[in-house]
């Protein structure tokens, strides 16, 4: 069941059931999908189970969206899919980037080959984007995979490295300082402030990791992507 | 048409960044909103000297930075006071070719803003030139400012000159009006009072991100624990240990702190004018009274705003 609240006086909130779930998660993006193009809709911030719909005062109220909203068909609850678009990720799982794999192939004792097998077997959704611009929440993991984290946070962590967290996979877009364990790393940019279109990742986007050599990794790290070279 | 030409940085102040409307609409793909943190000193300055509110000002805080022209430029500055050879708020000056000004804030106010007659030659990140703190360093090149920096203007006559407005008071009440948060219930009745009861003190390690208080919020009982969800500037988070930070422009997106309080939109201007150890207090208000504090606070910006050219 869906729940409207105010945030500021020109944003609803929209909240379903407080949990993190896949079916709970779609439905955020399914209503993100369909208010994206709503005229006097200002900003969308989806989140696990919420949704905060900011509006021009001028075009809309708080009540006025909410019977809008109401009143769009739920007709696609009933489908499986997501909305959003599916995108091939390359990974290098090799210990110079994976700099938790040791303390991570102990603690599940299970090969690391096994783990990279799992971590690579399903896609992932882009549940919500944030902590860092471009950052994307990807879940959720395989049970065996759900990791706490780590006790002490990293000073750096490099830009493309693949960290785990809970049941929780994610990649920095940026050098920065991270709590998650790192498993690998991308070559991918995910965050190019030169283009007018920085990031690689949308909310909802479905992510399916696989894994590369370290000399495909450097191979591709001389090359540039952008989104629709990684459309799966 | 005056050539393109530069104001040199000759040292930034202590904190002064380039900033507009921000970067409304990109909040999905987790970046701040961004722009001017008081935003109506922020148009005001840019109505003197007849600029529309799109185009970007310089932010100063706390100390001002030195400045020299390489072109006559109109300037208009608010929250700043007479100084050798400077500015006071109220109406645009002169600066001629050459001349050097060091722009000093009002001790009042911990942010100011200088707007100059004309266009800006910066380059944009996600429809914005506001400075955008990512990992380490800002974006886009330039948006903070350093000595030594030249910023491309390519500046204008001014005509008509506008007037300073005398339009209403912005604000009657001193405290700082808030709506209930979303997480407000999940508090005891003993924090929600103290919440509402306590002088607040704003600490040092505030900034653009977040406002920090000094004083914590007693909790005899835990908050459950909380699944990320959307914040805003305004939104009031606490902490496990009952710290309290009112996020601002620059905040992340996404927050796991429950969010016990909203200050208004109308309010804000006020807080990014507060200096360490301001006192702030918090009042709570009505939905329906606080849509029409907000829709007061935005046709004060709108009779402060030029239109687009």
């Amino acid at each position: 069941m869906r729940q409207f609240n105010y945030l500021t006086t020109n944003c609803l909130l929209v909240e379903w059931e407080a949990r993190i779930d896949r079916e709970i998660n779609r439905q955020v993006h399914s209503l993100f999908a369909q208010l994206k193009s709503t005229p006097g809709i200002t900003s969308l911030v989806p989140a696990y189970h919420s949704l905060a719909i900011h509006f021009d005062p001028k075009h809309w109220d708080h009540r006025q969206l909410q019977a809008f909203i109401l009143a769009i068909p739920e007709g696609e609850e009933d489908k499986n899919e997501a909305p959003g678009t599916s995108l091939r990720i390359p990974v290098c799982y090799s210990p110079n980037f994976a700099l938790d794999h040791q303390e991570l192939a102990a603690a599940k004792q299970k090969k690391w080959s096994e783990l990279v097998n799992l971590h690579t077997e399903n896609p992932y959704r882009v549940y919500l984007i944030g902590f860092l611009p471009g950052f994307p929440y990807l879940g959720a993991l395989p049970q065996l995979w759900a990791t706490p984290r780590r006790a002490a946070p990293r000073q750096k962590v490099a830009a493309g490295s693949v960290g785990v967290a809970g049941a929780q996979t994610g990649i920095y877009p940026v050098d920065s300082p991270g709590g998650w364990s790192v498993i690998g790393r991308t070559p991918i940019a995910i965050f190019q402030p030169e283009r007018a279109d920085p990031f690689i990742f949308q909310p909802g986007d479905q992510v399916q990791f696989y894994a590369i050599s370290e000399d495909q990794f450097w191979q591709m790290k001389q090359q540039s992507f952008t989104r629709t070279d990684l459309y799966a | 048409m005056p050539e393109p030409t530069a104001i040199e940085v000759l040292s930034p102040g202590l904190f002064s960044t380039v900033q507009d409307l921000g970067r409304m609409g990109q909040q999905h793909l987790g970046v701040p909103v961004g722009g001017a943190m008081d935003r109506l000193a922020a148009r005001k300055a840019n109505f003197l000297v007849g600029n529309p509110a799109s185009t970007p000002v310089i932010e100063m805080t706390l100390k001002g930075p030195r400045l020299r022209f390489h072109q006559d430029l109109w300037v208009a500055t608010v929250g700043c006071q007479n100084a050798s050879g400077t500015l006071s708020d109220d109406r645009p000056r002169l600066a001629r070719a050459g001349e050097e000004w060091t722009i000093q804030l009002n001790p009042r106010v911990c942010r100011a803003y200088l707007a100059i007659a004309g266009k800006w030659l910066l380059p944009e990140l996600l429809g914005s030139k506001s400075a955008f703190w990512v990992g380490a360093r800002y974006f886009p090149e330039g948006a903070r400012l350093l000595a030594g920096q030249k910023i491309p203007v390519q500046g204008k006559p001014l005509e008509p000159p506008r007037p300073w407005l005398r339009a209403g008071k912005s604000n009657p009440s001193k405290a700082i009006r808030l709506l209930p948060g979303p997480e407000w219930g999940q508090f005891p009745l003993s924090a929600q009072h103290q919440f509402l009861q306590q002088k607040w003190t704003v600490a040092s390690q505030s900034n653009r991100m977040a406002l920090q208080l000094k004083e914590n919020l007693i909790l005899n009982s835990t908050i459950p624990e909380m699944i990320s969800a959307p914040v805003w500037p305004g939104t009031i988070q606490c902490t496990r240990s009952g710290q309290l930070m009112i996020l601002m422009f620059d905040a992340q997106t996404t927050g796991g702190y429950p969010r016990i309080g909203q200050v208004l939109e109308a309010d804000l201007d006020r807080l990014a004018q507060c200096r360490t150890g301001a006192p702030i207090s918090l009042v709570l208000v009505q939905a329906a009274q606080a849509e029409l504090i907000d829709q007061a606070y935005r046709s004060q910006l709108s009779q402060w705003t030029l239109p687009e050219k």
